[in-house]
Order: C-alpha cells, then structure tokens, then sequence
C-alpha cells in the first residue's frame, strides 16, 4: 500500500518536473500551454473566488439529478424487461437503436424542448445514463442463477416481494458495476453538455475561460474534472465492497 | 476512510441509500443556495457574445441602475448556440449578426430588429507567416469565418468579387471566434475576419496583421443587432422600451469615454484590458448610428440572395416605438 | 405417525419426459440422433409411503435430476402423473422443500436471515426465536451473522437444510446435496441427515450418484436405468440406523448394485 502511494506520489511530481521544464526550455507561450504555476495560481484564484465551489456544485447538482432519475426509472425497467420476454422482444430493438445515439447528438433537441439551464443538462445526463443501465440491467437479470429463482419460486415468492427480496438483490452486483461505468460516462457528458447548454459548471468555466484566453484557468478546471471523477469513481467502489454485494466477487 | 461506515448503529447497506438521498438534498440546496438563481418572470433575459459588437450591454449593466434591477446577461460563445435559443423564445433579447437576424425572419421566427450593435469594428487578419501582400494572394488560402450567415462572410465575398475573384477559389471554413486567434497561431488557417477584439488578439500574439478594416471594405458596416422577441414584446413592452432607451443612451458616452468603456467591458467579458483598450481607442469601432434603417436592411437581404444565403428578401420588420 | 407408515405419499405412474425443444436442452439432443430419441424417462412408476428416506441411484445423466424437477413441480412430464396426497402436482409448493444441487442460500442474505426467509415465506406459525434454534440444529450457532461466501461448503450446506427444515416440509428433496462437498465433510453430513430424518419424521427424497450413501441412508433405494430411465431396481432396506457398510447384508447388497450398474470389477 505503502509502495503503490510512494509510486504514485513520484509519477505526479515526474509528470509536473516534466511539464514545466518543457514549457520552459521550448518557450512554450502561454496561450498555447500554461506552466503549472500558472495554473496552480488560477486555480487558487478560483477557488478564493468561489467560482470553482460554485461551478463543481452546478455540475454535481446536474449529474445527480440526471443520474438519479435514469437509475430511478431504467433499473426497475430493466428489472422488469429481464423477467418478461414478450416486452423485451418488443423494446429491444428501439432500446438498442436509440442507445449509440450520443447524448450530445441531442444537444439541439434538450435546447429546443428546456431552452437554457439546469433542465437541459440534466437531460443529457439522463439520456447518458439511461440506455446503458437499461441494457445492463436486463443482461444481469438474466445472469440471474436458475437455482435462486427456483428457490424463490419454491418459498412461494411472487410479485413486488420476487423482485425485491430475489430479483433486485442477485442482479444488483452486476448493476453496481453498471452504475460505476455509466456514471463515468455521465461525467464526461456533463462537461461537454455544460459548454452548450447551460452558462454555469465546470464545462462551462472551461469555455468561458477559452473565450477570456485564460489557458491556465482551462487546465485548472480540467484538472477539477479529473480529479471529481475520481472521487466519484471512488465513492461508488464503495458500494462494491458492501457484504451483500462483495459475495459476486468472492465467486470469481 | 470509508464513509459507510461512518454511522455505528446503522449498517453499511441502509447507509449507502441514506447517504445517495442525503447527498441529493445537499447538493440540491447548495445548488440553489449557491447560484442564487431567484426566476422572477419579469425579468428580461438577453443574450449575447463576448465580442465589442456587444459592449452596450456591460456598459449599461455598470451604468444604468434599471439593468441591474430587471436585465439576465446570457453569455454564448458561438452563434449556433444562441439560435437555438431565441428559436426556443428562451431569450427576450439577443445580440445577434445581422444575417442572422434576417433569416430568422425568414423562417418565420417571432423576432423584430429594434438597434445596431455598433458599425464597423471588424477586422481582416491574415498571417504574417501566410506571404499574403495583396488580395490576390487570397486564392488557393483558407480563411475562417464566424457563421455563413454573418456580414463577415459578406465582406470578404465583397472583396473576392471587387478583385474578380471567384468565391470557389478561397477555402472558407466556419470557427467560433474565441478559437481563431489559435487557430491563426497554430497554421491551421491562414487569415480570418471577425468582430473585435479576435482581430486585434492577432497583433497583440504577434501572428498576424489587419490586412483590412471592415469600413474599408464596407462603409458603414453592420454587424450584429439588437432583436426583441415578439411574444416578449406584447408581454413586457415597458421594460423592453426601457432597456433598449437605456442601450441607447450608452453609444454616446462610449465615444466619449472610450478608456472606461474599454475597463468595464474587459472585465464583463472576462477579456484582457488592455487588447480592449487597443481596440476601443484605435477608433475602430463606432457606437454612434446605431438605429437601424430599412434600406440598409433591405440591401443586407438583397445581398443575401445575391450569395445564395436566402432564396428570397423576407419582409424585414423594425421595431420603433421605444422612441 | 407411527401407525401411517402404509400411507401412500408420492404416487408416481407411467413418469415420460422428452424434450423437443431444441434450445432448452441442448445436452440432452446432442445425445440423441433422432428427435424420438430424446426421450429421458420412459415411464417410471413408483410409490412412496409416508416418512420414507427415499434414496435414486443411477448412472450420471440418465435423467435423476428431470425426475426430481417433475416430482417437485418445477417442470411437466410429456406423460404419465405424479400425485402428492392423491393430488396432481401443478406447480412448486412451499411444503415441499427443495435442497439442490448448486448452492441455493442467497448470497446476498446472512446465514440468520436466508433461514428466517424460510419461515416468513412458509407461512410458518414459528416465531424468530427458532431461528436461533435450528441455527443450532445444524451446528451454526454463532455464525447467524456471516454471509454464505464466508461459510464453508459443508457450513452452506447445512444452513441451506435448515432453511428447508424451518418451515416443517411435509417432503424434502434433495438433489444430490453433498456432491461439491469433501470426504469427512460428506460423512458428517451423512450422519445428521440421519438424526434430521428421525427427528422430523418426513419423508425424504434424496438423490445421489454415490452407492454407500444410499446404502446409509435410504429405508428405500430405488434404482434408475440408463436413459432412456426406468426402475431398473426397487430395494426395501429394513437395516437400523446407525449402519455398518462393512456388515454382511449391506456388503452383499452393494456388491449386487455395482453388479447391475455393470460395474464387475468392484469389491
């Protein structure tokens, strides 16, 4: 444990020794690539401001709701299509044809339908999400053991308690694993919906600091995005470690 | 540190929906709390870019207490985005390019044109790298535009046609103004024309000259305007007759404190003070004639057609009472 | 009870299975060249009496399994019936337990709360305190709280009988239970399905590919052909409990099985 850190610790350093003794000897100029003490400047300005709180609240905000809702309806939805053939062979092919469509393809539509805000955005996020925890969800319903539904099944579960007691708690490794991914994929939606969509976020600080020709406020906010989706990334291995979710792990 | 584990008396799998709804509470709040964003309707929302065409806006923001009181500034940074939004009726009033404005109407969007943004203020920027000395040397180069439908693009089809260039032989490619300076930087395009400050960014990196001022090219030219939405207009007629007299009033002190002018739009546009100051004192823009006139409109549409921008002139409406 | 020892239980007659269905059992037709070949039991009829440990043998794949899917009313027979108390067995029914082959605790659920699901769902007149009680039944006192994967195969095993046994089964099936498990563990196992046999006094479906454990097991061994399966052998075993597989009879019995499983080299 000690080592990975150590390891990690030195990469960083290596990657920002090596950042600004480029920048430096090839005389780099500020607008095409700002030296880290630049950066580190604005971003220390940024954050005395408040603008850069501000902004990740706008983008978290934005992709919990959008987020939220899509797990809300296509978790049960997918729950739902795993276990009844007849209405999967029937929303199959719209789900499978509609989820390569980027969520950015959509940008014109959600400005269209929710003109300019949070609801837009949020939108997007939904879209981004929705599709892919469908499409997992059905797949890891039907991963389901045969002997844990002949076991319910047996013990007279039916209805709601099936898919509470059985249904949802033996898919919902797979779907954990599902969450982690999409919310990745929502993450790096958000930015770039924000640079459209909406006039606040970290997607929209790095557009409004490029039209200002603030490079270094650019890199500082890239580096907030990387580093909010590793924490995110983070928070849901978490949910991987739970007792009643780790036994999936223990299997393999 | 595992935050789910944070509670002793609750275990980790009720934490973590707990803790899902929590942070959705709490994010929701700062959001709100944050931002600040209080929508009361009878405020007017009006978009715009950050571009000098646009400096009336900040100007009255700082000078004219009603702006404060009753005007949402919505920043865009490209011209399509913002269509969108006034086709949506999301915005009340927006600066807009001109041809913009007019095929807007033509496809039958409620707007009316009520002010110019300014005249002139737009530069010709080619390459010190690009060995171009004289219109000729255009052939065969490519040049960035900010949007097919801009006055822009229409100067430089002008100067093609004065000097008997065909339009084909110029590669155009259309860029969001805030990229052309890096686009001019890195090679990838050899000139540009564009609303200040991009052209004068230029000189101040050192990559290019102003080959051309738009006045030398176009007397009088008109690049952006000011459009009300209509559904707007029969809705908050007082507030906007207020805030286009307010828009108004600023042309004269602009040209006549054009150092303070320069400060206050910098800093609204979150631009550089001193490339504004450069544009704004070399003169090359004016903030004084700016009520629009139906001929000049009309010759605009008529030009449209002419490059096949418009299959034909729409009937361009002007919105005067304010006065 | 005693006296309703000659109480039929389990009526099986004329039992047929064959399967058409190309994707649902692709095992089977891989076997077969025609598709009238497909069949997997070719009338089977047995009857059970009350409180009987019934033991199936038979060669691996001859269709013990479907069989036990039939009775226990997870699948159809093509023909023939099979009644419980003189009634049609439609579908799965929470008195009738099943063990299966594969692990069927919940993963997700502790030892303590896979065996109260057990008593919730059974409609059970228990109370929760006998969770703790047949935790300790199956040797798991203190280990209510830990989860399946932390549990050792025999400890699984266990829990999963418990979970079967805490809703008082009038039948308990078991689909060779103790296959995955190792050799001392198997034994031990072995041992407290005796005690539970008497303790309950259900009856008891069990089946196994292994010869001494239903020779250790079984008041009754019933003997499957190769597929397409019949009763090839039906063996009342009055032996009492516990027995010695070395002793004289159940050393001639096991000696005549291998000799009918065409197994002529053993013992």
């Amino acid at each position: 444990m000690a080592m990975k850190k150590a390891g990690f610790v030195m990469v960083f350093l290596l990657v920002l020794f090596f950042w600004q003794v480029v920048t430096a000897v090839f005389h780099v100029p500020e607008y095409m690539f700002p030296r880290p003490g630049d950066v580190a400047l604005a971003l220390w300005q940024m954050a005395k401001s408040g603008r850069l709180f501000e902004s990740s609240v706008a983008s978290l905000f934005r992709v919990t709701w959008g987020f939220y809702l899509a797990a809300a309806t296509a978790i049960p939805l997918g729950l739902f299509l795993g276990r009844k053939r007849l209405f999967r062979h029937m929303l199959n092919p719209l789900i499978q044809f509609l989820r390569p469509i980027s969520p950015l393809a959509w940008i014109p539509i959600a400005l269209m339908w929710f003109g300019i805000g949070d609801r837009p955005a949020i939108f997007l996020i939904f879209l981004a999400s929705f599709f892919p925890l469908v499409v997992s969800t059905i797949s890891s319903v039907l991963n389901i053991r045969t002997t844990y539904l002949r076991v319910a099944e047996n013990f007279g579960l039916k209805g709601i308690s099936l898919y509470t007691r059985v249904i949802l708690p033996a898919a919902l490794p797979e779907i954990i694993t599902a969450i982690r991914i999409t919310l990745g994929t929502a993450w790096l939606v958000i930015v770039a919906a924000e640079m459209i969509a909406v006039k606040s976020g970290l997607g929209y600080l790095i557009i409004d600091a490029r039209n200002s020709l603030r490079m270094d406020m650019v890199v500082a906010g890239m580096i907030v995005i990387g580093v909010i989706g590793l924490v995110l990334d983070f928070l849901v291995r978490l949910l991987e470690r739970l007792p009643s979710i780790e036994w999936s792990r223990m299997r393999r | 540190m595992n935050p789910l584990k944070l509670f002793k008396n609750i275990s980790p799998e009720a934490a973590a929906p707990l803790l899902a709804l929590l942070w959705l509470i709490v994010i929701t709040l700062l959001h709100y709390g944050v931002t600040g964003q209080t929508h009361t309707k009878q405020r007017l929302k009006v978009g715009y870019l950050p571009i000098t065409c646009h400096l009336l806006l900040p100007v009255a923001m700082e000078r004219d207490g009603f702006f404060k009181e009753n005007v949402d500034p919505i920043r865009f940074s490209s011209w399509p985005d913002m269509i969108e939004s006034v086709k949506g009726n999301e915005l009340d009033c927006a600066f807009i390019l001109a041809p913009i404005a007019i095929s807007l109407m033509d496809q039958s969007v409620p707007v009316v044109i009520a002010l110019l943004g300014h005249r002139n203020g737009t530069g010709l920027v080619v390459a010190k790298n690009s060995g171009i000395s004289s219109v000729k040397d255009f052939v065969g180069k490519t040049f960035a535009i900010p949007i097919r439908y801009s006055t822009q693009n229409m100067a430089l089809l002008m100067l093609l046609g004065k000097n008997g260039i065909a339009v084909d032989k110029v590669n155009r490619v259309e860029l969001p103004p805030p990229d052309m300076p890096s686009a001019l930087a890195s090679n990838s395009i050899d000139g540009y024309i564009v609303g200040e400050p991009y052209a004068t960014q230029a000189l101040i990196m050192g990559k290019g000259i102003i080959f051309k001022n738009s006045s030398d090219i176009w007397p009088n030219f008109i690049s952006s305007l000011l459009i009300v939405n209509k559904d707007s207009l029969s809705k908050k007629r007082k507030l906007i007759d207020r805030f286009i007299r307010g828009l108004k009033r600023q042309g004269k002190w602009i040209e006549a404190n054009r150092k303070k002018a320069a400060d206050i739009g910098a800093d609204f546009f979150g631009l550089n003070r001193d490339l504004v100051e450069q544009v704004l004192t070399a003169r090359r823009v004016s903030y004084l004639d700016i009520v629009p006139r139906q001929r000049e409109l009309d010759e605009i549409g008529k030009m449209m057609v002419q490059w096949h921008l418009l299959k034909k002139v729409p009937k361009i409406g002007i919105y005067t009472s304010w006065q | 009870m005693e006296q309703d020892e000659a109480v039929i239980k389990i009526e099986v007659t004329g039992l047929r299975k064959s399967y058409v269905e190309r994707r649902l059992k692709r095992r089977f037709l891989s076997q077969c060249k025609h598709q009238e070949d497909c069949k997997v039991l070719d009338g089977l009829t047995f009857s059970i009496e009350a409180g009987t440990f019934a033991c199936f043998i038979g060669p691996s794949g001859c269709g013990k399994s479907t069989m036990f899917r039939i009775i226990s009313g997870f699948e159809r027979p093509t023909s023939g019936q099979v009644l419980i108390d003189g009634k049609e067995v439609m579908g799965p029914d929470s008195r009738h337990v099943c063990v299966f082959q594969e692990d069927g605790l919940f993963p997700w659920l502790t030892a303590r709360q896979n065996i109260s699901m057990g008593l919730r769902k059974a409609g059970s007149d228990q109370s929760m305190d006998s969770v703790e009680e047949y935790l300790d039944l199956v040797g798991l006192s203190g280990f209510g709280d830990h989860y399946p994967h932390e549990l050792s195969g025999g400890m699984r095993r266990r829990a999963e009988v418990a979970r079967a046994l805490i809703t008082s089964p009038d039948i308990l099936f078991m689909d060779e239970p103790f296959g995955a498990l190792d050799f001392v563990t198997r034994l031990q196992m072995r041992e407290e399905m005796v005690n539970v046999h008497q303790m309950f006094d259900m009856t008891i479906l069990f089946i196994t590919h292994d010869i001494d454990e239903a020779l250790q097991l079984g008041d009754r061994i019933i003997m499957l052909s190769d597929r397409p399966s019949k009763v090839a052998w039906d063996i009342v075993l009055d032996e009492p409990h516990p027995r010695d597989l070395s002793s004289g009879t159940l050393r001639e019995l096991r000696r005549q099985i291998y000799y009918k499983m065409g197994l002529h080299v053993a013992l």
